[in-house]
């Protein structure tokens, strides 16, 4: 099995891959690469959808549909000191219990990269990261 | 009382640079402001030339003279074959609704025109729908805006750098242009033209004088002289008349010839700012790409805000938690020592409180509360494991928390710099763009003939005002002259005609005496007035130093700012020059008309921000409506939002390419 038909806890690498759908990569891709694109590189643009989902959804890490994913990210490189394995760990203990990371991890990168589209209404071009920044402070200075 | 001019709106049709038709409506509110914000050469001043037209039928270039028609109607419209040119305003004057209508028609609209004799004007100005005369269409003009004062409402940069030339050391030049604007306002032309018949009159008298003596013998050679004197005295005057008329037109074309010699030289400096423009815009440039590098950079750690406040989330609820199993956690620690003293009790049969021995009676109820505490022992066992994650989890957090540092403050620190870093290089790069506009116009052939023309034109004033001085005392021979034979007629002949007759001149000579002190203390009044005027203005506007008033000076009406110990500014900054031309400016009309609308192209030039926010702030309140027309680089928003509360609409030209402007209703 190749690794652009299978999803995490499927494929032989499970575990020290990360996948994403063609769909949520595709979004992904638009964040980056042209001259004023919001991210200097698409696994920035990853992780700050995978946090931003954490900040949204918290301990209730997100549903993930069962479809096709392809590989982006060996697990290392994305996380080298294990911050997002630790802070995934903290926020949603229950679910890292149950799930493994590497699931995790897509499940908020396609939550976070929905989110992201519709912060800028479906025009990648349009997204601007100071915004979305100040939304994440707004929704923090809401809670407190 | 109502107010003497309100414009209601505009309807422009090929005019300048604004193709087919454009309307604005103005602002007739308390929310005064009108806002028009265009770029450099968009319109801006197409606008303000379209109300003068409308007005007076003329627009005036920088050297004084008239625009051509050819030039004021829309280069599109003319090769496209339009054949008219409209400008049309609708105004409230005291209350009363007028339209005022100038328009231009081509005569041949299938050949090019290429003088003004190719178009045919007209004008019409209708009060409550009815035509009125021209003759009474330019009597109500004149009395709401009178054209000779008309560019200290309707005004634009250059105005303003003609009166800050006034002010500056370096560009000193003649006060002409100052003494000149105050007479206008003034009136003082009708008052000269008063004087010359007053001199008419004055030389009828000693003709009357002489006429009378002829008649008898005695006194009639005398008389022949005095006719003789008249007559010579008469040609001096006319002389006079012709020579300072002369001398005031050269003096007009002096100073307009002044103001393009030291255009010329301030091209050097004009040079000079370009290239410093050049180079302040290549460190900006540098900057913004520092500043987009770390937002670059900060954008690759943007995922920490994200999960800082996701762990925030977190530690609250662990914080919460933590505090519900610590309040459970001291009932267990004394349900456990019960627990632990119960136990004693049964394996040593013994109580140590009360010190006696426990009957097997009692041992038995003990023994089963026990069994019962023994099943909860479990949970508190449990909750204080839970107690100790949850501590665990709690370090955790922190641990991560203090890891993962949020960049949003970093962010956009450095996001409002590249914005601000961004505004700034736009505003120099419009700046750039005028001056390269205005010395590539350089034309070093013209600017040659110029200087030699400024130079001819001094040695004649030079001539003339020798010629003058010269006329003046023979004028003044004559006049000791004809005063000696009146007074020899006198002596000789008692004759009553003549006596009357020599009354009524010395009646005149002291009319005009009068008349002449009462023009200098009249000129002298409207000096302190417009300097009163302009000192309240500047005060009002100034934002800088010991400031305290503005100072012109009598007979010479030199400019200058002075301090609070009535000691003049030696070196004032261009802010501030620039504040006091537009206080003067000001002051000048309004000491000419009663309060009606200002209409100002691109005048914040050389003004800080700071300025501009007390300059926009002063003079809605000094005028009926203030039309503003600037361009992005002049005004930051910020600025601008602090009148938004008099902003009574916005306009913005788009220029869809040159000479293709409109009006359009809205902010840019």
């Amino acid at each position: 099995m190749s690794d652009n038909d299978g999803i995490e806890n499927e494929t032989p690498s499970a575990g020290v891959t990360v996948s994403l759908s063609d769909e949520a990569k595709a979004h992904l891709q638009s964040f980056t690469g042209y001259d004023g694109a919001p991210f200097k590189e698409m696994m920035d643009a990853f992780r700050f959808a995978v946090s931003l989902a954490m900040a949204h959804c918290g301990n209730e890490a997100p549903e993930l549909e069962s479809q096709p994913g392809t590989t982006l990210y060996n697990l290392g490189s994305f996380d080298s000191n294990q911050t997002f394995k630790e802070a995934i760990q903290a926020i949603a203990p229950e679910a890292y219990a149950q799930t493994s990371l590497t699931r995790l991890i897509r499940s908020y990168g396609e939550k976070g990269i929905g989110l992201m589209i519709e912060h800028c209404e479906g025009d990648p071009s349009s997204f601007a990261l100071e915004d979305a920044l100040e939304d994440i402070h707004s929704l923090a200075d809401s809670q407190t | 009382m109502s107010v003497p001019l309100i414009f209601k709106s505009i309807r422009i049709n090929n005019f300048g640079g604004y193709f087919g038709e454009s309307y604005a409506k103005f602002p007739t509110s308390e929310r005064n402001i009108m806002a028009i914000q265009g770029r450099n050469t968009g319109g801006k001043t197409s606008f303000l030339n379209a109300l003068k037209w409308c007005l007076y039928g003329e627009v005036g270039t920088r050297a004084d003279t008239e625009m051509p028609l050819l030039k004021l109607f829309n280069s599109n419209a003319i090769a496209e074959g339009e054949d008219l040119m409209r400008v049309e305003v609708e105004a409230l004057i005291k209350g009363e609704p007028f339209t005022i209508i100038r328009e231009a028609r081509r005569r041949f609209p299938n050949s090019k025109p290429n003088s003004d004799n190719d178009f045919t004007v007209n004008f019409v100005v209708k009060k409550d729908g009815q035509v009125l005369s021209e003759d009474h269409s330019n009597k109500v003009i004149n009395r709401i805006a009178p054209k000779i004062i008309s560019r200290f409402f309707l005004f634009d940069g250059e105005l303003l750098k003609e009166y800050e030339d006034l002010i500056e050391q370096r560009n000193r030049r003649s006060t002409f242009p100052l003494v000149e604007a105050i007479e206008d306002v003034l009136g003082l032309p009708a008052l000269k033209t008063a004087t010359r018949f007053l001199d008419k009159a004055l030389s009828l008298a000693d003709r009357n004088v002489s006429q009378k003596a002829q008649s008898n013998t005695q006194t009639k050679n005398l008389s022949l002289k005095l006719d003789t004197l008249n007559t010579q005295r008469d040609q001096a005057v006319e002389q006079l008349t012709e020579t300072e008329a002369k001398l005031e037109k050269l003096e007009r074309g002096k100073s307009g010839l002044e103001k393009e010699v030291n255009e010329e030289r301030e091209m050097d400096v004009l040079r000079g700012e370009i290239k410093a423009n050049e180079e302040q815009r290549e460190r900006l440039a540098k900057d913004i790409d520092q500043y987009q590098n770390q937002l670059k950079e900060l954008s690759s750690q943007a995922w920490k805000d994200g999960i800082h406040l996701a762990l925030t989330k977190r530690q609250t609820q662990i914080e919460q938690d933590l505090s519900a199993l610590s309040d459970q956690h001291e009932n267990f620690i004394v349900e456990e020592h019960d627990f632990q003293s119960l136990k004693h009790i049964i394996d040593s049969g013994h109580c140590d409180t009360c010190g006696q021995d426990v009957s097997e009676t009692h041992l038995d109820t003990i023994q089963s509360k026990i069994d019962v505490m023994i099943r909860s022992h479990e949970d508190r066992k449990a909750q204080y494991e839970s107690l100790q994650e949850k501590n665990f989890q709690a370090r955790k957090v922190r641990g991560l928390l203090g890891q993962v540092r949020p960049i949003f403050e970093r962010y956009t620190a450095a996001y409002e710099q590249v914005l601000h870093h961004s505004n700034e290089l736009t505003r120099l790069a419009e700046n750039h763009d005028r001056m390269k506009a205005e010395a590539q116009n350089e034309d070093l052939e013209a600017v040659r003939k110029r200087r030699e023309r400024l130079e001819q034109t001094t040695r004649e004033i030079g001539v003339l005002r020798d010629h003058i001085s010269s006329l003046t005392n023979t004028i003044a021979d004559h006049d000791r002259n004809i005063e000696q034979l009146v007074a020899d007629i006198n002596a000789k002949e008692g004759s009553k005609e003549v006596e009357a007759a020599t009354d009524v001149k010395r009646k005149l000579e002291t009319l005009k005496k009068v008349f002449d002190v009462g023009r200098e203390e009249l000129r002298e009044e409207m000096r302190k007035h417009v300097e009163d005027y302009a000192s309240r203005s500047y005060k009002a506007m100034i934002h800088e130093g010991d400031h305290e008033n503005v100072r012109i000076s009598p007979k010479t009406y030199e400019l200058s700012i002075v301090n609070s110990r009535g000691l003049p500014v030696t070196e004032p900054s261009s802010g501030a020059t620039q504040v006091l031309a537009l206080a003067l400016i000001v002051a000048l009309g309004k000491a000419g008309r009663p309060i009606g609308p200002i209409v100002m192209d691109s005048p914040f030039g050389r003004l800080d921000e700071a300025h501009r926010g007390r300059v926009l702030r002063y003079l809605p309140r000094q005028a009926s409506q203030l039309v503003l027309l600037y361009h992005s680089g002049e005004l930051q928003p910020a600025t601008l939002n602090t009148v938004k509360n008099r902003i009574g609409c916005a306009y913005t030209i788009q220029k869809a390419e040159e000479g293709r402007s409109k009006l359009k209703e809205g902010e840019a």
